[in-house]
């Protein structure tokens, strides 16, 4: 095992959440755009998103070949191609090109490739001058912090703060009012494009069949950067090449629309290297185009089976904006230099596994992979990220423990009385705290006197069909009797209930990275579940975790047919009473007579496309339904129980954020159907919570 | 369809801050053009398509007195310093509000964004619907060697604190006139 300078989340968490108390810059931000995405994210078809992903797919797996067609055609148009291996190489190539063309200033257009590689720094130490072209890079750059969004660098700042800063840089008071601030910025920026020597942009897409770069911006520097210049130099990652210009036409049409809800942003750029550059002392020029495209661990990852899906990102910071634990400490605690969930597998790729600790600070919601316009399933790179670090430089101790959560319960739960007593007294708090790490403030659910195996008897004649019932830890052991009236319910329709033996849903496994004992699980619980769908049983779960791994993980992690079937043949609870039809499920229920009920949808419990089978089941009862994407409670199973800034206090402070949207709607009472959901929310709102299971009675005709 | 397409190239162009105006012929376009224009103290550069309705327009303009600079007879101005340009895109896109120049030059890409003001006219007939409309046109383009640049309003940016703020690189305000008779 080797041995990794750790950094201190819990700190560096503790120190955001004072600082941002009541303010949280990156969520304010990113709820702004969230509310401009949701006008126009409708216009794009399932068909479009999936032909993008198609697209990225077949450039990555054909990375080595667009490279090669790439010089060519640039050959022939007189461009250069460099490839550098790593960011020193790429670097020393940029100080060479200012020495031989006698470049002492460039200007930059935003490019986190450059970020990557820390370019300016290089320059700085050669004596060249940067200055950084997009207002919020441009910011950053004289505070001398570095980005904390990748679309909006100086999120983390208020206009007080800017106008702090430019007013000691400018040596003159700078209003805080980002209108002033940006014309006195503009002035300043026409001085520098007409000095430059060197334009450096980044390049959002590399057409292969023609050379173009193609730059998409809103503030239009890139173009002024490059109008002005007489040398472009691009800096890119290697996976930035598309084979064709209709390639990249798919992908704009999804770009902006993810990115910052515009239909497209306000300028598109498609460079091509023939053109002349604005004329010098009277001379006009061909304008020289050098690309210099960086490795640094994109082609190893590209033929990586796990990891290469990291590299469809199209930079949308789509799963920024929805990530919990980012948009309360923002990007210099949530990321290394790339941030937010994408920045987990991409730190990993581009500057070393060692440099992902702050993957623990996802909290495995998966609202990032709902979020991502490529589908690209982050939570599982983030696990796979875990891995790879436990392995070489060891696991997070608490994270160890959680492995062993199974076990835990079990042995607890064959002496309820005694385990009760131990967990709600401080002694046995600290105890836990102290051994297992999860934090003494947080209240746990109490064993339950019987375990659902101990109280639940085959029900049902069976006339509708076989049900076979899939919960996970928490109803089996704490909640016997949510499971007991699911069965019931199911029986009154018609359906034969039974408990198949079974194991958690083994999540907390996927969620820390311990991949091989996760897949052991999903094995045992599959291979359980596929004798009785063999025999045409459906599988009903209980809690929305188990069904998501059940439908989701399972197949992944086993890639084989019969985890796809168990996974065809499996449904939530009240995504299964939508299918077999609400209005037999009203005539066995007792009304909620107008009853008002703001609901929580769980994580795991999200469709695709957006419907909320629980909230409709609700609704069909008669209650009125009150519900708003707030995104995730925050406690995300163990996660949020661990003790420290990183895990309780993060925790705590998502849920809040959460609760208050809840407590300000019209519902009387809080609902949802996952028991993970329901400890958080209850430990925080003043209003009731209760599991849907607590609100429906059953008809006793 | 065509009265669709300069309907919704409207409604779009107004949704992103730019301004939109149908002018059924040059003449009545002259006299918009004149109040935006007359009070301009910097040379009016003027950038974009040889279309088949540019040089009557720069003619007229001329008429009136107007200090104009056509980008391919050289620069004889500081662009940088300069007030408005006007430009005659190839192409419009309806359903995104987008006008999509070619260049060849670093003057012309200056020309384009350079000034705080920017006036794009464009004819009913090369308006498109959608973005897919014009890939044909792009690609042929690119392929001849030219660049091509899109605009979608006025440069804006919302850098600090979310808020949205015109002008931090490029053209701050947007005129768009569709003329209706070509």
């Amino acid at each position: 095992m080797e041995k990794n300078r750790s950094r201190n989340l819990s700190e560096e968490v503790l120190e955001k959440l004072s600082i941002f108390k009541d303010y949280w810059p990156m969520l304010k931000n990113n709820l702004r755009i969230r509310e401009r995405k949701e006008k126009v994210l409708h216009e794009i078809s399932h068909d479009l998103l999936g032909e993008v992903r198609r697209i990225k797919e077949e450039a990555i797996e054909r990375l080595e070949d667009n490279i090669e067609r790439l010089r060519r055609v640039l050959e022939s148009r007189g461009a250069e191609l460099r490839i550098a291996r790593d960011g020193l190489e790429a670097s020393r190539m940029v100080v060479d090109l200012c020495k031989q063309y006698n470049v002492k200033l460039v200007v930059k257009s935003k490019s986190l490739t450059t970020e990557e590689i820390k370019l300016n720094k290089f320059l700085e130490s050669e004596g060249i001058e940067v200055v950084e072209t997009d207002l919020g890079e441009r910011i950053v750059q004289l505070a001398g912090h570095r980005p904390s969004h990748i679309l909006g660098p100086a999120f983390h700042m208020t206009r007080y703060e800017v106008a702090q800063v430019l007013t000691r840089y400018y040596g003159r008071p700078i209003p805080p009012d980002p209108q002033e601030i940006v014309m006195e910025v503009r002035r300043e920026f026409r001085e520098k494009y007409l000095r430059a020597g060197m334009a450096i942009t980044g390049a959002n897409f590399i057409v292969a069949e023609n050379g173009a770069v193609v730059l998409v911006t809103n503030e239009g520097n890139d173009r002024l950067s490059i109008a002005f210049t007489p040398i472009h130099v691009i800096i890119a990652g290697v996976e930035k090449i598309l084979p064709t210009t209709k390639d990249v036409f798919k992908i704009l049409k999804v770009l902006s629309r993810n990115a910052t809800g515009q239909r497209l942003s306000s300028y598109t750029s498609f460079h091509i290297p023939t053109s002349i550059s604005y004329p010098r002392e009277g001379s006009v020029k061909p304008r020289k185009m050098i690309y210099i495209l960086i490795d640094n661990g994109r082609i190893e990852a590209a033929r990586d089976r796990d990891v290469k899906e990291a590299l469809y990102c199209i930079r949308c910071a789509s799963c920024l904006q929805v990530c919990p634990p980012y948009n309360i400490v923002g990007g210099h605690v949530f990321g290394y230099i790339y941030s937010g969930p994408m920045g987990i597998p991409w730190t990993m790729i581009t500057h070393g596994v060692k440099n992902t600790e702050f993957a623990q600070l996802c909290n495995f919601c998966g609202l990032c992979k709902e979020a991502c316009p490529v589908n690209i399933d982050l939570p599982y790179l983030n696990s796979i990220t875990k891995e790879r670090y436990g392995k070489k430089f060891g696991y997070p101790s608490i994270n160890k423990n959680l492995k062993r959560y199974e076990s835990f319960i079990t042995l607890a739960a064959n002496i309820p009385s005694l385990s009760n007593y131990f967990l709600s007294s401080k002694i046995g708090r600290k105890l836990i705290e102290m051994f297992i790490g999860l934090d003494s403030r947080r209240t746990l659910p109490k064993f339950s006197k019987n375990n659902l195996g101990e109280v639940f008897k085959e029900v049902g004649d069976g006339r509708e069909g076989k049900v076979a019932l899939f919960t996970d830890a928490l109803v089996y052991y704490m909640y016997p009797e949510w499971g007991l009236k699911a069965s019931e319910i199911l029986s009154r329709l018609g359906f034969r209930v039974v408990l198949p033996k079974q194991k958690s849903s083994g999540m907390p496994l996927i969620q820390y990275g311990f991949i091989d004992e996760a897949r052991k699980i999903a094995r045992y619980n599959v291979e359980s579940l596929y004798d009785l769908v063999e025999k045409g049983y459906k599988v009903v779960s209980v809690e929305p975790t188990a069904h998501y791994c059940l439908t989701y993980y399972y197949p992944k992690l086993l890639d084989t047919e019969i985890s796809k079937n168990v996974a065809e043949n499996s449904f939530g609870f009240f995504e299964f009473l939508k299918y077999i039809g609400l209005s037999k499920v009203t005539k066995i229920l007792k009304s909620l007579d107008d009853m008002k009920i703001t609901y929580h949808l769980p994580c795991h419990s999200r469709s695709r496309d957006g419907s909320m089978a629980t909230k409709e089941f609700l609704e069909s009862l008669g209650a009125k339904v009150f519900t708003k994407d707030v995104g995730c409670c925050g406690l995300a199973g163990t996660w949020g129980m661990k003790k420290g800034g990183h895990g309780y206090e993060l925790s705590i402070e998502i849920g809040r954020i959460v609760v208050k949207q809840y407590e300000e709607m019209e519902g009387e009472l809080i609902a949802t159907e996952s028991s993970i959901c329901l400890q958080q929310l209850a430990s925080l709102s003043k209003l009731p919570c209760n599991h849907v299971f607590d609100i429906v009675e059953i008809s006793s005709d | 369809m065509a009265t669709d397409n300069v309907r919704l190239f409207i409604e779009r162009l107004e949704s992103i801050g730019a301004v939109a105006y149908v002018c059924k012929d040059v003449d009545e376009l002259i006299k918009y053009l004149y109040d935006l224009t007359r009070e301009v103290k910097t040379p009016i550069l003027v950038v974009g398509s040889k279309t088949e309705y540019r040089e009557e327009i720069i003619s007229k303009l001329k008429e009136r007195q107007l200090e104009i600079q056509s980008i391919e007879q050289g620069l004889k101005c500081d662009i940088y310093t300069s007030e408005l340009s006007i430009g005659f895109p190839e192409k419009g896109i309806a359903s995104t509000g987008t006008v999509i120049y070619r260049a060849s030059s670093g003057i012309e890409e200056a020309a384009l964004y350079a000034p705080e003001k920017h006036i794009s006219i464009i004819s009913r007939s090369r308006l498109h619907y959608e973005l897919d409309d014009v890939e044909e046109f792009v690609e042929n383009t690119l392929e001849e060697g030219e660049s091509i640049f899109f605009i979608t309003g006025p440069s804006s940016t919302a850098d600090i604190e979310g808020e949205i703020v015109r002008g931090v690189h490029g053209p701050r305000i947007i005129y768009t006139f569709i003329l209706d008779n070509y």
